[in-house]
């Protein structure tokens, strides 16, 4: 595997073999002294040109904990989304011998346009509405984690779909690993034809909770949303929302997980969120294992 | 041996592509080799790191193979096939260390340990992954029955620091370390089983120390097939088996708990 792009490309078994390496990554997060020498002398550039905490953190503890040293480049202050800068800035950093890309934007396919410009890895760490997958990837695991295996689990997806980086590189990742994927949310925010992907919309959220093994709520992106999608957040809450009552419809060792940031009270209840079935802080810990195994597979198999 | 084959080393390189190759895929080349009892979550990962590095680790990337999947690749020429009873009889593989073999050398081994240590009071247990862990199984069984003692096993594995998975190449599937609470002051007993380059044992070096300060490193393995490319001294040995670089040594399970030492 040379690039991450997506999750929609990536067979089964290198989907696999990262889930495999993760195992291994973890434990070393658990020890006194956090790092390995495997990436010592690379150099990881991630490329943020999009607001985030968690995933650029996630990153840079990731290379870290390799050794790699890490570069952060933010967006701040320039103008960097025009395609044109963006490949002038391609060919600077590939000047400067920089080992792997991470790469963050608004917009969809500016990793993949990236790539094509560049010799050396690119890891997409989401664009725009396209694919985020490394997220996939660590909820993946995290159900891995939860169950032992992911062949045959139930994993409604509940929220924004149509907007949902997370939920695209979700259904491609899950359904590749054999669950069964549910998604549902107010019809103006599911893709007209999802079934084409092999999920099964459903039409209410009691209807997607019955007998899942894993919840998985989407953030209402209320950054993104201009026009209204639905009428009210009070009205998502109490519809689309998952409360202690409504999780008791999925089975009783189901798991609930939500790639953050929370909106509490919103498509989450507080209750929820901070109880035991709750993978939250889980799949935090875990992004960075899976952040990990991807640097680590990444940099070999590229060469 | 081991001195003309460390001294030859670099040289040797030419020959090592070749090497790398064979024994990288040993592992799964050898379909009854050593199911692993001790590797839980997978069978055969992707070999080693071993297409790689001009700088030649090859030979280390036998010990890879060895290390992450479980058959142990190292060669053992001229061995003498009279030692073995042969139980799966013909095949293109010769017995160096037949099932008893095994047993008495781990029954050795264990005392080697004992006595050197002047008990297991400090002693801990590293198994290096995964070909190190059955043969550290078998000699914990012999310190119980003579100690009446059962320790604790680590199993540590060493992918993450091999200089040859540092380098460029497919990258082999780590297997996940499970360390012993501590190995600070503690006479930390590594155990594989087979000894080659002694690039396994420089990495588990390494990858020990990164989990505390021990009061010592002792390293054991069942068998030494020599060619040495490191400084790296075995403390104990179960037995010496002279090997040709490009021939494979395998520990393999014939049926439960029970272990023999093929060449191929």
């Amino acid at each position: 595997m040379k690039q991450l792009l997506d999750t929609e490309t990536p067979s089964r078994e290198e989907l696999e073999r990262i889930l495999d390496t993760t195992e291994a990554m973890l434990e070393i997060s658990q020890r006194d002294i956090k790092k390995v020498p495997t990436l010592r002398g690379r150099t990881v550039i991630n490329m943020f040109l999009e607001p985030s905490t968690r995933t650029r953190v996630s990153f840079e503890i990731a290379a870290k904990r390799l050794s790699a040293d890490a570069i952060n480049v933010t967006a701040s202050g320039s103008s960097l989304s025009k395609a044109e800068t963006l490949s002038d800035m391609a060919r600077n950093l590939s000047a400067m011998q920089a080992d792997v890309l991470v790469v963050r934007d608004r917009n969809a396919g500016v990793p993949a346009m990236l790539a094509r410009h560049l010799s050396i890895p690119v890891i997409n760490a989401g664009d725009g509405n396209h694919e985020h997958p490394t997220q996939a990837l660590l909820d993946a695991f995290t159900i891995r984690q939860a169950f032992g295996n992911i062949e045959g689990r139930v994993v409604s997806i509940i929220g924004d779909v149509a907007h949902s980086r997370v939920a695209r590189s979700n259904i491609h990742a899950l359904t590749k690993l054999g669950a069964e994927v549910r998604i549902a949310g107010p019809p103006t925010m599911i893709p007209v034809g999802v079934e084409q992907f092999g999920v099964k919309p459903c039409t209410s959220i009691d209807e997607a909770l019955d007998g899942a093994h894993v919840v998985m709520m989407l953030r209402i992106q209320m950054e993104r949303l201009e026009g209204a999608l639905f009428p009210s957040v009070r009205e998502y809450a109490s519809t689309w929302g998952l409360s202690r009552e409504r999780l008791r419809l999925a089975r009783p060792d189901a798991v609930v997980l939500h790639p953050g940031p929370v909106n509490r009270g919103v498509e989450i209840q507080s209750e929820v969120a901070d109880a035991e079935p709750s993978r939250i802080l889980d799949q935090v810990t875990n992004g960075v294992a899976t952040r990990m195994a991807v640097l680590y597979l990444l940099t070999g198999d590229s060469q | 041996m081991t001195h003309s084959n460390s001294s030859s080393g670099p040289r040797s390189r030419g020959t090592d592509p070749r090497v790398s190759a064979t024994e990288a895929s040993s592992g799964g080349r050898t379909p009854e080799s050593l199911a692993l009892p001790g590797s839980p979550d997978r069978g055969s990962p992707d070999r080693p790191a071993s297409e790689p590095a001009p700088s030649g680790s090859a030979s280390s990337g036998t010990r890879g193979g060895s290390a992450l999947g479980g058959a142990i690749a190292a060669e053992g020429a001229a061995l003498d096939p009279s030692e073995a009873p042969q139980p799966s009889a013909p095949a293109p593989f010769r017995v160096v260390l037949d099932a008893a073999g095994v047993q008495r050398a781990a029954t050795r081994l264990a005392h080697e340990i004992l006595e050197r240590n002047g008990g297991l009071d400090s002693v801990a247990v590293v198994a290096i992954a995964a070909g190190g862990i059955p043969v550290a199984r078998l000699i914990l069984d012999k310190l119980e029955q003579i100690t009446g003692q059962r320790l604790p096993l680590g199993e540590l594995d060493v992918t993450l620091y091999r200089d040859d998975v540092v380098g460029r190449g497919k990258r082999p599937v780590p297997h996940r370390t499970r360390m012993l609470p501590t190995v600070a002051a503690m006479r930390v007993v590594l155990i594989d089983d087979v000894m080659f380059t002694g690039r396994t044992v420089r990495a588990a070096m390494d990858a020990v120390i990164d989990f505390g300060r021990p009061e010592g490193i002792q390293v054991a393995c069942l068998v030494d097939r020599g060619h040495r490319e490191l400084p790296i001294h075995v403390d104990f040995v179960g037995k010496n088996i002279p090997t040709q670089r490009a021939e494979q040594v395998s520990v393999v399970e014939i049926s439960p708990n029970t272990f023999e030492v093929r060449v191929a």
